[in-house]
């Protein structure tokens, strides 16, 4: 194995769950697991236990098991003989661990536990969490991630303990400290070194958005000392359009005010044609527009499942190695895959909302063990734009400059580059020094056609109007002398 | 520059050239009214001539009574004038309200024609040539049967034609009875007017030229007589006749101050059916006499063919050939890259028509009113496009006609 090969291996993984258990508290936490495999870079395969084939994990050095049923056993013989025979490294989270895991971790777990619950990690801690039913680690060896404990009990358990090949977690749910909790487990789980970071993005920037707002975000972000990311509306159409020249100058702008740019995927309108393969040019074509205009796109921030459409991974993604996923809104595939597309820079986004439903000791903010990215719609007044940065100034994470990490964008016409902060358009540096240029209105937005009889049109149009204000003014004339007559003869 | 590009140019020439003719014939119209407004009728030449009143009568039984007792009525010398109703074919009570007005006037010269679909039914022409055929008079007056004539009406005619021995024929005026019935009504009321005003007494301003309307009106039976009576054939016989008094040299005399009332259509149905029997045979008429454009004895009616032959031939094809191009153009199917007027001359055009119909209103009592004036653009949406469907359908019925062979006969304007 080359070491390419064996650092491929190592970054995919096979996830197994039994169920999505819709309905429950438990359902989303295969989507969230898949964001935080995401943002470590990692690429997933997806399947469900009764889909899977005997002998299907051995290509992969790395699985996981999500088991959400409680009352069912596992009907999948084959993928239960394979888990308790598997070389590799093997996490699993839920209920029915295989003995392998229990024996390797020694495992002791006290089932039935009621909710609610309460979990703390790395001087975050959530309090009062409601959940169903939950599964106590009593006992265990290896590392211990984290603590779990039912909410007011005094003694405390491990929210996850890794040892060797194996891990396990016991709970985990979408939208929740458990979130962050696995995230450092997984971190280790996976080998991941190197220190993450936060970042902010505002997404929801559209052409046609407030763009004295903009500008206006961007000076007191400016001022505020945080750096932040615009994942930016693309536009297809019209880019010589003085509206569109508008939208790129306040770009421009932000770009000026240590606000890096990044694309934002493109609202999906229809899934229905498939022999549509126009996405790569339209979005290349974007990316040429913004970078001909001295604006330096890095990246693409998009709704996660695109990650897991074969259509939107090559046509829509494959010109970056760096992407902000965010959590899905509406599905909309054009041919779903179950294999992700991985990135080599990928931030985990995050709404506002969820780090302040946690309490933490001490003032700094300990780091995330994944990029982060604290995600805001674009807000569409002043009142909500101060709201936010007055939250960004107080909160306690420290932000960092998205262009600082590596990133790159490629279409067959430029290269955008940011290495170590320094940000390069097709090799030259980009100019940082910008003061808005006023777009002129006067554009001809359809070429004039050539009319015939112009000139014939222009000289009697003039006489014409000659001869009917004349004649309007003696028709005027009549009627005044016309009164007269009609007073003289039918008032006498 | 396209195909369609030229006959959208020779559209809007020939849609522009006639607004500007209609201007000018408002001015002439408007200055034969001032001058008309400050002379006196003149008063009978020498001793009151003998006069044949016709009356052409198909089922007017509602209206019959009514007119004969206004003719009986005039202030003409009652014994110089007789009134020939021709009763053409009616299945109403018409013949019986005849015969007793005959009765309750005994001794007055009222004569009743009945015909029946033997001997007559073939059409208002056919109608006059019999009651022609009866009458005495040295000057023939027409009137329709739904016609209410003021009491000097025939005394100004006969003035007039008494005092010029050139004129061959001289006409009233017509206005609207029933002009406060119903918008339509009023819209007609309108056009009438200022359709005198411009195509009676602005032609006859500028070229002694007149049409005669088809009711109240004199002509010389000499004239009845060398032209061999009425054209069964033409349905607008007032037109044809107008050309054949012409071309004897004679010329026709506008009277306004002679002044009738009519029953004006008040259904948009009735209207459309008389408006469509008017355009064929004018339609008729103009065809028939293209050939006198090019006959030099003709010469002083050239301009009253042109001017039909640009109005119901090349304003109604510019009309509807601009709006199928605008149609086709917009959706489409042509391109048209012609320049246009500016939207100001538009503008000026529509307010020109509203202010140019209004002021043919002023010589009327209780027509200066300002809601004329919002009427008059209503009507430039609705009632001049309505007719441009009537000249189309009179045009398209024309062609049947010539291709069936269809034969001629009365399409009376019903009554109510």
């Amino acid at each position: 194995m080359t070491i390419h090969a064996a650092e491929q291996a190592a970054s995919k993984v096979l996830l197994i769950y039994d169920s999505l258990d819709k309905g429950t508290t438990r359902e989303g936490n295969v989507e969230a697991m898949q964001r935080l495999l995401a943002s470590y870079g990692v690429q997933v395969t997806l399947v469900r236990s009764d889909h899977y084939q005997r002998g299907q994990m051995d290509a992969y050095a790395k699985v996981i098991g999500i088991h959400n049923l409680t009352d069912l056993k596992e009907s999948n013989q084959d993928f239960l003989q394979d888990v308790e025979q598997y070389r590799g490294d093997y996490l699993h989270i839920g209920t029915r661990v295989p003995a392998a895991v229990t024996a390797s971790l020694e495992l002791r777990v006290h089932t039935g536990v009621p909710g609610p619950i309460r979990i703390a990690i790395d001087r975050l801690v959530q309090e009062a969490i409601r959940t169903e039913q939950v599964t106590i680690i009593e006992h265990a060896v290896g590392t211990r991630y984290g603590s779990l404990s039912p909410a007011g009990a005094p003694s405390e358990f491990p929210y996850g303990v890794q040892n060797g090949r194996y891990g396990y977690a016991a709970y985990f749910e979408r939208g929740n400290i458990s979130e962050l909790a696995m995230s450092h487990l997984l971190k280790d789980w996976l080998g991941k070194a190197g220190e993450a970071r936060s970042y902010v993005i505002f997404k929801e920037v559209y052409p046609f958005s407030d763009l004295q707002l903009l500008e206006r975000l961007a000076d007191r972000m400016y001022e505020a000392g945080i750096p932040f990311i615009a994942s930016v509306q693309p536009v297809f159409m019209n880019t010589d359009y003085p509206a569109m020249k508008r939208y790129m100058e306040t770009l421009k702008y932000v770009q000026s005010r240590n606000g890096s740019i990044i694309a934002n995927a493109p609202v999906v309108a229809s899934t229905v044609n498939l022999s549509d393969t126009t996405l790569k040019g339209k979005m290349e074509g974007f990316i040429d527009v913004l970078a001909d205009y001295g604006i330096a796109p890095l990246g693409l921030g998009a709704d996660f499942y695109w990650t897991y459409d074969q259509r939107y991974a090559e046509e829509g993604m494959s010109f970056t190695d760096s992407v902000v996923l965010f959590p899905n809104k509406t599905l909309k595939y054009r041919i779903q895959t179950n294999e992700s597309k991985a990135f080599p820079f990928s931030a985990f986004s995050m709404q506002p909302g969820f780090l302040e439903q946690f309490g933490h000791s001490g003032t700094f903010m300990p780091a995330m063990p994944m990029n982060t990215a604290l995600t805001f719609d674009f807000p569409d007044t002043e009142e909500k734009l101060d709201d936010i940065v007055e939250r960004l100034q107080s909160s306690w994470i420290s932000f960092s400059d998205y262009k600082h990490a590596s990133h790159t964008v490629r279409t067959p016409n430029s290269i955008i580059m940011s290495r170590s902060g320094s940000v390069t358009i097709n090799g030259q540096g980009v100019n940082l020094d910008v003061v808005i240029k006023k777009v002129s209105s006067d554009y001809v937005y359809k070429e004039k056609e050539v009319k015939s009889f112009e000139t014939l049109f222009n000289v009697q149009n003039k006489i014409f109007i000659v001869i009917i204000v004349l004649t309007l003014i003696a028709f005027t004339g009549f009627l005044i002398v016309g009164k007269r007559l009609y007073k003289r003869k039918y008032y006498k | 520059m396209t195909t369609a590009d030229i006959l959208m140019l020779i559209a809007v020439i020939c849609i522009w050239s006639l607004l500007l003719v209609n201007v000018v014939l408002i001015i002439a119209g408007y200055l034969y009214y001032i001058k008309i407004e400050n002379e006196e009728v003149p008063e009978i030449k020498g001793e009151a001539p003998f006069v044949s009143i016709m009356v052409p009568a198909h089922n007017e039984g509602k209206v019959i009574t009514k007119t004969v007792e206004s003719l009986l009525a005039l202030d003409y010398p009652h014994d110089r004038y007789e009134i020939i109703v021709i009763n053409d074919n009616s299945s109403d009570n018409s013949s019986e309200l005849l015969g007793d007005l005959q009765r309750k006037h005994d001794g007055r010269n009222l004569i009743v024609i009945n015909t029946d679909a033997v001997t007559g039914g073939k059409g208002k022409s056919n109608a006059l040539n019999i009651g022609f055929k009866q009458s005495r008079g040295e000057l023939i007056a027409i009137y329709d049967a739904d016609n209410t004539p003021e009491k000097t009406a025939l005394r100004y005619l006969v003035a007039e034609i008494t005092n010029d021995d050139t004129l061959g024929a001289v006409i009233g005026k017509f206005r609207t009875r029933n002009r406060n019935t119903n918008l339509l009504t009023r819209f007609i009321n309108i056009e009438t007017l200022s359709f005198q005003w411009m195509a009676q007494a602005g032609r006859w301003k500028l070229f002694k030229l007149c049409t005669i309307p088809g009711t109240n009106f004199i002509m010389r039976r000499s004239i009845v007589e060398s032209i061999g009576g009425w054209d069964v054939k033409a349905i607008a016989e007032d037109t044809e006749i107008s050309f054949r008094i012409y071309m004897m040299g004679y010329r026709i005399k506008f009277q306004p101050k002679s002044v009738t009332w009519e029953q004006e259509p008040q259904t948009v149905k009735v209207w459309f059916k008389q408006r469509t029997r008017w355009a064929k045979g004018n339609i008729y008429v103009i065809i028939k006499n293209i050939p006198l454009l090019f006959d030099r004895k003709a010469r002083n009616i050239r301009f009253d063919i042109l001017y039909f032959l640009s109005i119901y031939f090349l304003l109604l094809t510019s009309l509807v050939m601009s709006d199928i191009l605008l149609i086709l153009h917009a959706l489409g199917y042509v391109h048209t890259t012609i320049a246009g007027f500016s939207s100001f001359l538009w503008l000026l055009a529509i307010t020109l028509f509203i202010l140019g119909t209004y002021i043919t209103l002023i010589t009327e009592k209780g027509e200066m009113v300002l809601s004329n004036l919002w009427i008059i653009m209503l009507m430039y949406v609705s009632y001049c496009q309505m007719w441009m469907v009537v000249a189309a359908y009179g045009l398209y019925n024309y062609v049947k006609d010539l291709l069936f062979k269809r034969e001629v006969k009365w399409y009376k304007t019903e009554r109510f």
